[in-house]
């Protein structure tokens, strides 16, 4: 999520202030932002520190965060959160800190209960705007605590009713056949797409990243009853150290075992918390996995599996893979390097992940020129 | 490390594995050796390979690999939750040509010229919607059906009627000469959103010496005249061509494929002869043995790979049939090679007579005095008494290829099925089992092209995926 | 001068043998003693064809031997395949 620093006004906040920014004023020097709080009558403002008069009810940014109209906020220990922007293509609602997995490649550290979420998501449900189309359920893990994720969906249909969920799951609660079919009375197929994590076609690879034995037989059952119910899946595979060379084979094995999945993305890897904490077992640079990406993206051409490439600069992918890059990496992320200035792919490509450990930043970044002729495009 | 049920064989200097599911590795035969006796000492990759494709399971997975298994082996029988979708509708034995080679008991005896009338025909339409598949495929076939136009007509509107009711989907096909072919029957065609499948048996003087003119006019000259009509006032997605390989045809496969390129044609059925049945008087003269048919199959499927890697996309349907089990997860839907056998189960034929039969070939085997495998009829039967009735349960239990003597420990059984009236023929007859020997050199050829060449694999699963050669390639 | 072998019946079983009878054309006959089978070739049959038709039976027997040790868990699978799903778990 991404976040900025905020002096609190003088007046005593509640623990967790959510708010939506109702309008956004550039007439001053500065941008001044008018917040309306949950709960709270009178409105707040949000503005620079040579802007803010004394008041009870003022907020000011240390940098401008660029907020635009609708954006919904957190205002907490110091910090304001922003939980959802329009602008933003990664909006996501942190349903629970808890996982049921451990993965050794988890960027998020904090997965301590946090009671007050379930409060502070129905106020984020309720002050999102009235045109939103798309929302993730994210965590930890959203489904482990089952009646709050149910609760968090009806809630959300509650406001807006034809929104687009995409729930990022490990999936293995769903093993249980209750669960999926309550779930199924709940969540909409038509509007709601599923993206379940699989670390390989075996399970001694797939458990040893989630560092949950039986979590691999787990997850088969519960895709099984995902397809039962006619949900759209989406398999996403992480490239780690332990799992590259299977890429390959793990193809044929969606193919062969999960005809029903309607693409596979494969992911590449954000060195943080735990990836970061145990880089020399999950870590593989790029150059070393490529080959395998290649015969895995013919193999999926040539059985006609929709594959995307996730959170990859494009420069470091040979062309015939260029076409199935997205720029996926969260706006608030993304980071380019100076060469990126000169690239003519800057617009098209993700970037890389500016919150990896440095030493695991991408450093032979080589900017792309293309050329624009009568025939097509060239490089 | 425990075997899940496997099968295997040689092909070349490998060994072949296949498990119940139709997944299928290459072994050298010393690692094959190893697989058997020490799987725990197989090289990491291989043995993770094995584990993947389930030929092999670590022990503590066993229950997942079961479950996993059997999910996979509903998929590729997943035909059997559906129940006769294929119906075959004889609407007369008359025709307006005399093939050489002609099985479907066409004559031109004025007596023979038996056709279903309005009353039958009604039965059959009442039996065919009482099938619990909710997709239908409805096959118009004769002698020549176009010429009992009102007939299917009829039906078709009958059928419409009753949908009302059933709600079923209905899909209608029409296996005709195209040697007629009216305004009438276009616009017919086009409403009901017919599939066509035709005859072409290859450039014009094959065609004409296996078919006879038309009125004056060259038979070839006239399929292709209202071919082309249909593709251009129709959709050439909506025809099918086949082609029915004679003496004649044997040595000159290749130029048959060129004559269905050239008239725009994106798939051809290559089929051998009928050596049974009606065809049998004349089968001295333009047969050929199983041998020359193979060989000369293998060298027309070289040329066919070699045309779509030049960017021609030309599908071969039989070699598609076996692909299909092989490469993807799911059964052939064609119903004459699968395990349970189609006959009357997947597939259902009614003759001019209402008589039911379970496949064309009963039907023909019954047109030559023995009646063996006839159901009952549509006139004097219960639905319960055809399609649940001791016969056809008889028929069947003794087509497993799963259990089958001659299939025993064979690495194919997965993509291969019996064809219940052949094999009563052979075992009469005393030869061995030629089907088996066709499908099996045929399917061994395919293992071989697969494991020896990726731009075979590409150009096959292009077939599969519709998507051309080119754009398979990354 | 046609080839004659003999196989004794605890190296080669009957349905071995049979199978490889079935698939082979190098024998025309077999005969049974209460410890051998002999194998009579065709006439003009060198010692070559004979070998070939012995491995043939132990291949046989190796096949037979591997697809009894699956015969179990074949089961098990058509089981869990064809019965009917109640619950999923």
């Amino acid at each position: 999520m991404k976040r900025f620093e905020v002096i609190f006004p003088e007046t005593k906040m509640p623990l967790q202030a959510i708010g939506k920014v109702v309008r956004k004023s550039l007439k001053a020097p500065t941008a001044r932002y008018a917040i309306q709080m949950y709960g709270i009558q009178r409105s707040f403002l949000l503005c620079s520190k040579e802007d803010a008069r004394r008041g009870t009810r003022i907020f000011q940014y240390k940098a401008d965060p660029c907020l635009h109209e609708g954006d919904v906020l957190e205002f907490t220990e110091g910090t304001c959160i922003i939980h959802f922007s329009s602008a933003s293509n990664d909006n996501c609602l942190l349903v629970s800190n808890e996982c049921n997995e451990r993965c050794i490649n988890c960027p998020q550290l904090d997965r301590t209960r946090n009671p007050l979420l379930s409060e502070r998501n129905a106020q984020i449900i309720a002050l999102l705007p009235g045109d939103v189309h798309t929302i993730a359920l994210s965590g930890g893990e959203p489904t482990v605590d089952f009646p709050v994720l149910l609760q968090v969906i009806k809630r959300l249909y509650a406001h807006h009713p034809s929104i687009h969920i995409d729930i990022l799951t490990n999936g293995i609660t769903l093993a249980d056949y209750d669960k999926a079919t309550e779930l199924s009375n709940i969540l909409k197929q038509e509007t709601s797409t599923f993206c379940i994590t699989l670390y390989g076609d075996i399970h001694a690879i797939h458990d040893a990243h989630t560092r949950v034995a039986g979590s691999f037989a787990k997850l088969h059952t519960a895709l099984h009853h995902l397809a039962y119910y006619g949900y759209t899946i989406e398999i996403r595979y992480l490239i780690t150290k332990m799992n590259y060379d299977r890429l390959p084979s793990f193809i044929e094995y969606v193919y062969d075992n999960f005809p029903f999945v309607d693409h596979v993305s494969l992911m590449g890897m954000e060195v943080s918390g735990d990836a970061a904490i145990n880089a020399e077992q999950v870590f593989v640079p790029c150059e070393t996995y490529i080959p395998f990406l290649l015969v895995a993206l013919q193999k999926a051409v040539m059985r006609d599996v929709p594959v995307f490439i996730y959170n990859h600069p494009v420069c470091l992918l040979p062309k015939q893979l260029w076409r199935f890059t997205v720029a996926s990496i969260s706006d608030w992320k993304t980071g380019y390097s100076k060469l990126c200035e000169e690239c003519d792919l800057k617009g098209y490509c993700g970037g890389f992940f500016t919150t990896s450990n440095p030493e695991y930043i991408p450093t032979n970044i080589s900017p792309i020129s293309l050329n624009y002729s009568d025939e097509g495009v060239y490089v | 490390m425990t075997k899940l049920p496997f099968r295997y064989g040689r092909i070349q200097d490998s060994m072949l594995v296949t498990n119940e599911s139709g997944q299928f590795y290459f072994l050298s035969i010393p690692l094959f050796r190893r697989f058997i006796s020490d799987p725990d000492m197989l090289p990491p990759n291989i043995k993770n390979d094995l584990i993947s494709k389930f030929f092999l399971v670590e022990d503590e997975s066993m229950e997942f690999a079961l479950e996993e298994s059997a999910i996979k082996l509903r998929t590729k029988k997943a035909f059997l939750s559906t129940f006769t979708e294929l119906h075959i509708i004889v609407l007369t034995y008359a025709c307006n040509s005399k093939c050489i080679y002609c099985h479907a008991s066409s004559s031109t005896d004025a007596k023979e010229h038996h056709m279903l009338t309005m009353a039958t025909a009604r039965r059959v339409c009442e039996y065919i919607m009482q099938s619990p598949s909710t997709t239908l495929k409805i096959e118009f076939q004769g002698g020549e059906p176009t010429l009992e136009f009102n007939i299917m007509m009829f039906i078709v509107e009958y059928i419409t009627t009753l949908n009302v009711l059933y709600r079923k989907n209905i899909e209608y096909v029409v296996c005709t000469n195209l040697l007629v072919f009216s305004q009438e029957h276009l616009e017919f065609y086009k409403k009901h959103s017919f599939c066509i499948s035709t005859s072409l048996d290859g450039p014009r003087d094959i065609h004409d010496t296996n078919r006879t003119p038309y009125n004056t006019q060259s038979n070839y000259s006239k399929v292709l005249e209202n071919y082309q009509k249909v593709c251009a006032e129709y959709s050439p997605d909506r025809v099918s061509a086949l082609l029915t390989v004679s003496k004649y045809s044997l040595p000159r496969l290749r130029e048959c494929v060129d004559a269905y390129v050239d008239h725009g044609f994106r798939s051809i059925f290559i089929r051998s002869l009928n050596p049974y049945g009606l065809a049998e008087k004349t089968l001295g003269e333009l047969g050929y043995s199983l041998e020359d048919f193979l060989a000369a199959y293998k060298d027309v499927l070289d040329y066919i790979l070699i045309l779509n890697k030049e960017g021609i996309f030309i599908r071969e349907e039989l070699a598609s049939i076996f692909l299909q089990k092989i490469l993807t997860p799911f059964s052939s839907g064609f119903v004459d090679i699968q395990s349970p056998p189609g006959a009357g189960i997947s597939c259902v034929v009614y003759d001019t007579d209402g008589g039911v039969y379970p496949s064309d070939e009963a039907r023909m085997l019954a047109r030559c005095g023995d009646d063996s495998f006839r159901l009952g009829s549509v006139l004097s039967d219960t639905y319960q008494d055809i399609f649940l009735g001791e016969k056809l349960q008889k028929l069947i239990r003794g087509n497993l290829v799963e259990i089958e003597a001659h299939c025993y420990g064979c690495p194919y059984i997965p993509y291969c099925g019996i064809d219940p009236v052949r094999k009563y023929q052979e075992t009469k007859l005393n030869v061995p089992y030629q089907s088996c020997k066709k499908y099996s050199q045929i399917i061994t050829l395919l293992f071989s092209e697969l494991k020896n060449n990726p731009d075979s694999e590409k150009v096959f699963f292009s077939w599969l995926t519709g998507v051309s050669y080119e754009e398979l390639c990354l | 001068m046609s080839e004659s072998i003999t196989i004794a019946k605890n190296v080669v079983s009957k349905r071995a043998l049979l199978l490889a009878y079935g698939e082979s054309n190098s024998t025309s006959s077999i005969e049974e003693t209460d410890t051998h089978w002999v194998l009579t070739g065709p006439k003009e049959q060198d010692s070559g064809l004979s070998n070939q038709f012995f491995r043939l039976c132990m291949e046989k027997e190796v096949k037979l031997a591997l697809e009894e040790s699956m015969a179990p868990l074949r089961e098990i699978l058509y089981r869990k395949a064809f019965e009917p799903i109640s619950k999923r778990n």
